[in-house]
């Protein structure tokens, strides 16, 4: 008895958190908000995702880690039950006593919501608990089969849920590209139409299913291309990218540009502060300084508002912004280029509230606006053309980006990028072998500003006016998460984490108040499963050379005919 | 003149005093020991040598100027240069990137290819894996490297901590003859080590050190046979 309790104990726990899940969903009122947002229409709505999926995971879980299929089986059953009579036993607490004095969302509407709108509560648990036995032995059946259907499977569903989810960005696309309603034919309030969603499906177990063979014939011919071809194709395909960011503001429209604008003044900072954090291992907390300063200066020199000083032109304020933030990351480092690791990222921190306070003080009020902030900035502009609509601020903004994106490849892959990298692996050691560290750091700091700078003076007259209270720790606090998720000291990954992290939650602000849970569990997931980010760092380290050399051989094929 | 010399170096941890007044010389083109327990001191006093710390009174000369108020990396450009304990090489780097990375202060690219060419040739092993993350080599492969890249930095004086510490008998071997190799290059040595019999067969002089202080010194060979450091370090 005490033995056959022991191996069930793991079910049954995993079961019990499968059900508090569940019921934790169902209490914040998620469930029944997802339940309004329907994936397929009349088919699948999100709630129901919600409500089952946890378990499938339990099926799909206790069933890989079965040492046979019987146990699998036996494990997968006692767990589904576990969270079944957790759940059940919630939905009978619900209806039985009120507690929305507490929890305003345990209703009957839940209920009824729950026990899938059947008018007897008894056939509705019933339901219930056929369903979630039904999702559990899907899940055990996904275990089961092999790898690769199991991954087209997955595939499949997450571009049915995707393609529902950013319907209205597909919606918008399309009526772009072709005239009428098209959208129409796929979605129906957002939800795709069944047909649709069966050639989806269809459609990726087509692409899976010759996959293989494609992948055969490539190997063969790709050796074949000779490097010249290989860098000709790279440049066509760099080429196109940078064609469908031309293009892409005006197939998105006004709000999305709007979007992207955002996406990229954030991807401008994480390209900055990745010089010190992910390159130098330097934990900055007071990212925001930079973009205040540059922020500020730009409002301040160009504003016609209560504020005007010398209303000069954006074009000619926007190097001075640079300028002004890499002086005040010079200035920042010098207090703080001793300490290491935890201590300056508190002092760091300090500096970004020093700056939203000074922003907000009276002393500075009369040339900075205190409270009030800069009014009255205007849009950039060339001659007679102004950068008026999102769509024209975001060629700026992918202007900046671009030029940022090429000069903090050259810095990684340069000596300097390496001197800093020698730092983050061990300070003391780089400095014992005579790597000044304290020029070096302060070098980080100082360029790492500059970015940020940049995006905080694009910031303020994209916006036309500022606010100290835009200046917030949540900036650098978002700018940090941004070069965790994507990967530290990865360029890939930083415009992999910026989109992740403010393009996709824009994306999905139909969740609005559920929108950063999500954001938590993808931080908490990449913590747990991606330690090293979505796109780590590559390992750039198997290069040998730093740069051709015009005379002499390379130093490695010289060392071996010295060795040899 | 002497190349290196500590007179009377004391050094503290905050209020706890580790260096109770060294005083120690280390000449042109000489393989000098310092040997002792663990906790001794041997790690403080490279440390205070090479200004990771500093001295709380006392004075280091190197070359005969007095160190004082020299950063680290300023010591390195005068020719002065530490392996560290359990080596340090940047394990994301390749070992070529970590042997650059110890030229950071010349600028003469013929001299430091040339150099990288020495250390190749007295590190072969080091030629094969140029490309590798220095993470993924061996541990007797990574003091090779921790040596290499002192190297690079054209020492006057090579300042090694440990360098068997934590490595198989064989390799210890392997890499107390590339000791030997580098000072017959003309580079001098100041080596510190806990394995006393080794050092002191490879060493011309040595000093003893206990708690803190020197309790010993002379001719490595002279030392070797000293009843007291045969009881207290060769075993018996």
């Amino acid at each position: 008895m005490q033995r056959l309790l022991k191996q069930l104990a793991k079910p049954l726990s995993q079961g019990a958190v499968a059900g508090v899940l569940c019921i934790y969903i169902a209490l914040t009122g998620m469930m029944e908000a997802f339940g309004e947002r329907e994936i397929v229409m009349g088919v699948l709505d999100l709630g129901k995702l919600v409500l089952f999926g946890p378990f499938v995971g339990l099926g799909l879980l206790l069933q890989q880690q079965a040492p046979n299929r019987r146990v699998g089986w036996i494990r997968v059953l006692v767990a589904c039950l576990a969270g079944m009579v957790a759940t059940g036993l919630f939905i009978l607490f619900i209806d039985a006593v009120s507690i929305r004095h507490m929890f305003t969302h345990a209703s009957p509407a839940l209920v009824a919501y729950m026990t899938m709108g059947q008018d007897v509560l008894a056939a509705g648990l019933g339901l219930f608990a056929v369903t979630a036995l039904g999702a559990g032995a899907v899940g055990s059946g996904l275990a089961l089969m092999p790898a690769y259907l199991r991954n087209t499977i997955f595939i499949a569903a997450l571009i049915v849920v995707g393609m529902a989810l950013l319907s209205e960005l597909i919606s918008q696309v399309l009526r772009q590209i072709l005239n009428g309603r098209p959208d129409r034919l796929l979605f129906s309030q957002g939800a795709l139409r069944p047909a649709v969603a069966a050639i989806a499906v269809a459609s990726v177990f087509a692409w899976r299913g010759l996959v293989p063979r494609i992948r055969l014939r490539m190997q063969d011919r790709l050796p074949q291309l000779e490097p010249e071809r290989q860098r000709q194709v790279s440049l066509a395909v760099r080429g196109a990218g940078v064609l469908v960011l031309l293009v892409l503001p005006w197939l998105v429209g006004s709000y999305l540009s709007e979007v992207l604008a955002n996406v990229g003044l954030y991807l401008l900072m994480a390209l900055g502060l990745n010089i010190a954090v992910g390159l130098a291992g330097l934990f900055d907390l007071g990212y925001v300084t930079n973009f205040a300063v540059g922020a500020y200066l730009m409002g301040v020199l160009t504003n016609s508002g209560p504020q005007a000083t010398g209303e000069f032109n954006f074009w000619l304020i926007l190097p001075v912004s640079i300028l002004a933030a890499m002086f005040t990351g010079l200035l920042l480092a010098l207090p703080v280029i001793r300490m290491r690791g935890d201590y300056l990222a508190i002092a760091t921190m300090g500096f970004g509230e020093i700056i939203r306070l000074l922003a907000l003080s009276d002393w500075l009020a009369p040339l900075i606006g205190g409270s009030q902030g800069v009014l009255f900035i205007p849009k950039p502009n060339i001659g007679a053309f102004t950068f008026q609509t999102p769509q024209h601020l975001f060629y700026i903004i992918l202007a900046a980006s671009l030029v940022m994106l090429v000069v903090i490849n050259r810095l990684d892959l340069s000596l300097t990028g390496r001197r800093w990298m020698a730092i983050r692996d061990d300070e003391t050691v780089a400095n014992a072998i005579g790597i000044d560290t304290t020029w070096i750091k302060t070098l980080a700091f100082t360029l790492s500003a500059a970015s940020g700078g940049l995006a905080g003076a694009i910031f303020a007259s994209k916006l036309g006016t500022i606010f100290p209270h835009s200046f917030s720790l949540l900036i650098s606090m978002n700018v940090l998460c941004i070069i965790i998720v994507g990967g530290m000291g990865s360029i890939r990954g930083m415009v992999l984490g910026t989109l992740m992290l403010i393009g996709v939650p824009e994306l999905l602000r139909e969740f609005s108040e559920f929108r950063f849970l999500l954001y938590g569990i993808l931080l908490m997931a990449v913590a747990i499963y991606r330690p090293g980010g979505l796109m780590p760092a590559r390992a750039r380290h198997y290069r040998t050379e730093p740069a051709p050399q015009p005379a002499g051989g390379t130093p490695a094929a010289s060392s071996s005919a010295a060795s040899g | 003149m002497h190349l290196l010399e500590l007179r009377d170096v004391r050094a503290a941890y905050g209020n706890l005093e580790a260096l109770h007044g060294i005083s120690l010389f280390v000449d042109e083109g000489e393989i000098v020991s310092l040997i002792g327990a663990n906790g001794a001191g041997k790690t403080t006093t490279l440390r205070t040598i090479c200004n990771l710390m500093s001295p709380t009174t006392g004075a280091v000369l190197f070359d005969g100027r007095d160190t004082r108020g020299a950063e680290v990396h300023e010591l390195v450009g005068r020719g002065m240069v530490m392996v560290p304990e359990n080596r340090g090489v940047f394990a994301r780097m390749s070992v070529y990137e970590n042997l650059l990375m110890g030229a950071y202060q010349r600028n003469d690219k013929d001299g430091v290819r040339a150099d990288m060419d020495m250390v190749t040739g007295l590190f072969p092993r080091l030629g094969e894996r140029m490309k590798q993350p220095a993470g993924l080599l061996s541990g007797g492969e990574q003091q090779m490297l921790a040596m290499g890249r002192a190297l690079m930095t054209r020492p006057r004086l090579l300042l090694m901590d440990e360098p068997s510490m934590g490595l198989a008998p064989v390799l210890v071997d392997q890499i107390f003859e590339k000791v030997a190799d580098i000072s017959h290059q003309g580079t001098t040595i100041l080596l510190v080590e806990q394995n006393a019999r080794r050092a002191l067969t490879l060493a011309n002089r040595a000093y003893v050190m206990e708690t803190g202080r020197l309790t010993l010194e002379g001719f490595a060979a002279d030392l070797a046979n000293d009843p007291a450091v045969i009881e207290a370090y060769l075993g018996g």
